[in-house]
């Protein structure tokens, strides 16, 4: 048993094409998401971004911003020159300008000037309606403007236990799970290389005195070592580009295992199924995106979408439950959600396993 | 050694395997001989007990063959038609990986693959990925494998073709080799020249049945053709034609465009001088003279009516 694991293990490390998959690819997606939503990413790092504000009145807008949450931004109010000299010395960002028409300054382009623009625009989006509500309701204004101030929630979440995300961190936590899930294509060819009605290489094996079981589980085991050294490396690089993942960061390395034992289980499952080979590849690529697109790798809300319409697309989709696991630990501390996303994965992959077992014992085949 | 009596395979309503019956005896070179899709890979896999059958018994060794029968799969070495080995692998990694399935005991293996890799003179390539081997190289490191842990019953499925004639005959050199030292020897091939080289017993295929079997020679003997005269650039009339087919122990005369005349005889001694001596009578001038002994496509097409590469 321990040869065939290791020979199998050889094998894979030395397979270019499943290197790229499982290692390389989710390391190049999480380099292009931190080239798309910035570094600095733990939003705990993340400090208020410094701002002037050059208002001589006490309009609309300057209640919009003095009622923004401080942890997003420090406001300081100044005239024009100061605030000028301030953005030149790089002690601000930005300059607000209030007035009638509220505009923007800003001296470079970055995530803080980013984040200025989006709170400006937002003004500019529900300007209309706060002038509405003055004209009718003069008395709600206020809280009119506090409602408004509340769209940083797009930058900002606040758990209840009080730690704050960063709702692109969805993105990463899907992608991890789709890392694990590239373990499929790996349990694929394990199970070409026992069907004998698939492969001359598993006619070879098939004849040779070997039980079954041990085909199965070696090759199984050498798929899962890779996959998880994988996601090891990939949580590594994401660490190292600055994305936390809090204190109990090792309580993920169980779902990165179990994530990806599901991910190789899946690949066995399919490759036991009978049906050309291009077919299988086929089957486990669409769903591998298809899960991983169901836990939010492309459109991060996706996920909670899912929870509202169907939520138990979310407990069976792999993918849903490594993303949802890695939140339960990184940002809810939700112990209880952890374990129940552990359990319903173990159960997927017994589940499947078991399966697919069943059907490549059958050691006899209609044709080959 | 393997006994497989009224064996019965069926592909839906395609009969692949018709009541076919083998006696091989241990120390055999056995052929199984026919064209493609004649059922010889079918019989080998059905054989081993990866097809289901529909009727018949297959015995290895004296016992029957099941998937689990680990003992006598100990003892079977297989080289399938096509080549089996792991890219990934380097020729040395992967016989020892194949032999490690039927031998264990590191020292054991490291001797037998050793002998593997010299009986396939594969020592210059012993670090190579398989990639990089030609065809030739490549079937040979799939013999290899599959007899490095020295079998008692060796099994190749068609182990030459898109194979170079030198590797070809080091490959033919080779199953003789194995034979000497012990090995019975199943060989399957469609090559009648391959088979009537070293095979010390043959069954012919057609249509999943078996049609004759006996030694080269006893199946040679079984068709009238014992000698094949073609004789080119000859001018002949009819009624020389009808003459020469008048002659003891001619029983086919064809006469071509090109003006070759074929004679078959049954096999006796002196024809082609009769032949000649008849032209020379006639003053009949001719060219090269061809004189051919009976072949295994002789023997299929006087059975079946088609030729054997058909």
């Amino acid at each position: 048993m321990m040869r065939l694991y290791l020979s199998g293990l050889l094998r894979m490390a030395r397979d270019r094409s499943e290197l790229f998959w499982g290692l390389l690819f989710p390391v190049i997606m999480a380099t292009l998401f931190f080239v798309s939503f910035g570094i600095g990413m733990d939003p705990e790092k993340m400090s208020a971004v410094p701002a002037g504000l050059v208002s001589e009145e006490n309009g609309m807008f300057e209640t919009f911003l003095t009622g923004m949450d401080e942890g997003i931004l420090d406001l300081e109010k100044m005239d024009g020159e100061q605030a000028l000299d301030a953005l030149r010395a790089g002690k601000i960002s930005g300059v607000f300008y209030g007035g009638s028409e509220p505009s923007l300054t800003v001296a470079a382009s970055g995530i803080e000037e980013s984040i200025l623009q989006t709170l400006l625009s937002s003004y500019l989006e529900h300007e209309a309606m706060m002038k509405q509500i003055a004209k009718e309701h003069p008395e709600k204004l206020f809280s009119a403007a506090a409602q408004l101030s509340g769209y940083p929630d797009l930058l900002e979440h606040v758990t209840a236990t009080g730690r704050s995300m960063d709702t692109n961190l969805g993105y990463f936590y899907a992608l991890i799970g789709m890392a694990c899930l590239f373990g499929t294509f790996g349990g694929l060819d394990t199970s070409v290389e026992i069907r004998a009605d698939q492969s001359a290489l598993a006619v070879r094996r098939s004849v040779a005195p070997v039980h079954r079981l041990k085909l199965v589980l070696s090759g199984m085991l050498a798929n899962f070592t890779l996959q998880f050294a994988s996601v090891c490396l990939l949580l590594l690089y994401l660490n190292m580009l600055g994305l936390s993942f809090g204190d109990k960061w090792f309580l993920l390395l169980p779902v990165c295992a179990l994530g990806s034992l599901t991910g190789v289980a899946f690949g066995i499952f399919v490759g036991s199924l009978k049906m050309r080979y291009g077919f299988k590849v086929g089957i486990l690529v669409s769903s591998t995106l298809a899960m991983s697109f169901l836990a939010g790798l492309m459109f991060v809300n996706m996920k909670d979408i899912v929870e509202h319409h169907a939520p138990i697309i979310n407990r069976v989709n792999p993918a849903a439950l490594i993303a949802d696991a890695f939140y339960s630990v990184a940002v809810y501390d939700n112990p209880a959600r952890y374990a129940v996303n552990l359990a319903l994965l173990a159960a997927i992959t017994v589940l499947l396993t078991a399966v697919s077992f069943l059907r490549l014992r059958r050691e006899r085949y209609e044709s080959i | 050694m393997v006994h497989i009596e009224n064996l019965v395979k069926r592909y839906g309503s395609m009969v692949a395997l018709d009541h076919l019956n083998l006696d091989i005896r241990e120390g055999e070179i056995f052929g199984l001989l026919g064209p493609n899709g004649s059922g010889k890979t079918t019989a080998i896999n059905c054989m081993l007990a990866l097809l289901k059958y529909d009727k018949g018994t297959i015995r290895l060794f004296g016992e029957e063959m099941q998937p689990d029968s680990y003992d006598l799969k100990r003892q079977i070495g297989v080289v399938p038609q096509n080549v089996a080995v792991f890219e990934q692998m380097t020729v040395r990694e992967n016989i020892d990986y194949f032999c490690s399935l039927y031998v264990p005991q590191k020292a054991e293996r490291k001797k037998l693959v050793e002998e593997a890799i010299a009986f396939a003179g594969l020592e210059d390539y012993q670090k190579m990925l398989p990639r990089k081997l030609s065809g030739g190289l490549l079937r040979r490191l799939n013999i290899a494998c599959g007899i490095a842990h020295r079998p008692r019953l060796i099994i190749l499925d068609e182990p030459t073709v898109a194979v170079d004639p030198q590797s070809r005959n080091r490959i033919l050199e080779g199953i003789v080799e194995l034979n000497r030292q012990g090995s019975t020897i199943i060989y399957t091939s469609h090559y009648m020249e391959e088979v009537e080289q070293i095979c010390t017993r043959i069954v012919i295929l057609n249509h999943g049945r078996s049609i004759a079997s006996g030694t080269s020679e006893e199946l040679k003997q079984m068709i009238k053709t014992g000698e094949t005269i073609v004789i080119e650039g000859v001018d002949l009339k009819e009624e020389q034609q009808e003459a020469i087919g008048r002659l003891p122990h001619v029983f086919e005369v064809t006469y071509s465009a090109q003006k070759t005349l074929t004679v078959k005889c049954t096999s006796a001694q002196h024809n082609v001088v009769r032949i000649l001596n008849y032209l020379q009578e006639q003053n009949a001038a001719f060219g090269r003279v061809l004189s051919e002994l009976p072949t295994l496509n002789d023997v299929f097409l006087e059975i079946t009516g088609k030729e054997l590469r058909d």
